[in-house]
């Protein structure tokens, strides 16, 4: 538990000091905090994504073995899930990438 | 309804047919699939010739990169999916190995896209979202086939 602790406190320590390391017109709290909220989002994103696909592909091999003849459908449904599952996260790695390099509020 | 199947009466079939020989010798075996992935081509070739007729610079270059980017990644799915539950390889690890430099070369391209091409990010958001429009009407002419038979 104290080392759990002392993980978290370090890792906020060392994001809170990672601003000096910046050098811009910024102000470089504000650069952390994108920093920060980059990591996060695409972290969460992947979580939803990985769960969402994973969940699709589990039904669709227990559906593909009990039923191998249904096969051909199961592929076509799985195939419209996970490229609708999939553009969730490249929306998620743009709006990450824009906030990195092309942010348009500094 | 109607109008799909205008859109439908624009394209000769001849078209279709060859479109589709492609997909088959590349490997999609599945009829369903192989028309997705021709309407997806199809919706990407206009959508940058309606985008090319309007704009361009940035917004073209955002477009274009997020249409073929989406098609690109919608035809390799569907070629892994299909080989994954249809026809059984038994070649998964490569499979999904395939999955993984397939989304690092698509991160890497939309990166190279933002950074140093300068493209337009609403362009390139609705280029990506041409996928998702080509589902939407995928769904759509099911429900209008059901409904149809009912």
């Amino acid at each position: 538990m104290r080392k759990t602790i002392l993980v978290i406190l370090n890792t906020f320590l060392l994001v809170g000091v990672a601003s000096v390391a910046f050098a811009a017109d910024v102000a470089p709290e504000v650069i952390s905090n994108i920093a920060l909220a980059t990591a996060l989002g695409m972290g969460i994103a992947a979580i939803g994504t990985g769960i969402g696909q994973g969940l699709g592909l589990k039904g669709a091999c227990e559906g593909t073995a009990r039923n191998p003849e249904a096969s051909g459908k199961i592929t076509v449904t799985l195939l419209i899930g996970l490229a609708m599952i999939e553009s969730l996260a490249i929306y998620a790695l743009v709006i990450n990438l824009i906030l990195l390099f092309a942010n348009p509020f500094i | 309804m109607r109008r799909i199947r205008r859109i439908k009466k624009l394209i000769p079939a001849s078209l279709n047919r060859v479109v589709e020989n492609f997909l088959q010798s590349r490997g999609l075996a599945l009829p369903q699939v192989r028309r997705l992935v021709r309407n997806q081509i199809y919706l990407s070739v206009l959508g940058s010739l309606i985008v090319l007729l309007v704009f361009s610079g940035p917004v073209l270059i955002g477009f274009v990169t997020g249409a073929a980017l989406g098609t690109l990644n919608f035809y390799f799915l569907a070629k892994l999916i299909q080989e994954l539950i249809h026809i059984r390889k038994r070649a998964i690890y490569p499979l999904l190995f395939s999955f993984y430099i397939r989304l690092g070369i698509m991160g890497l391209i939309i990166y190279l896209a933002i950074v140093f091409w300068n493209a337009n990010i609403f362009s390139l958001l609705t280029g990506l979202s041409v996928v998702l429009l080509n589902i939407l009407i995928f769904g759509a002419t099911l429900v209008g086939q059901k409904l149809k038979e009912a």
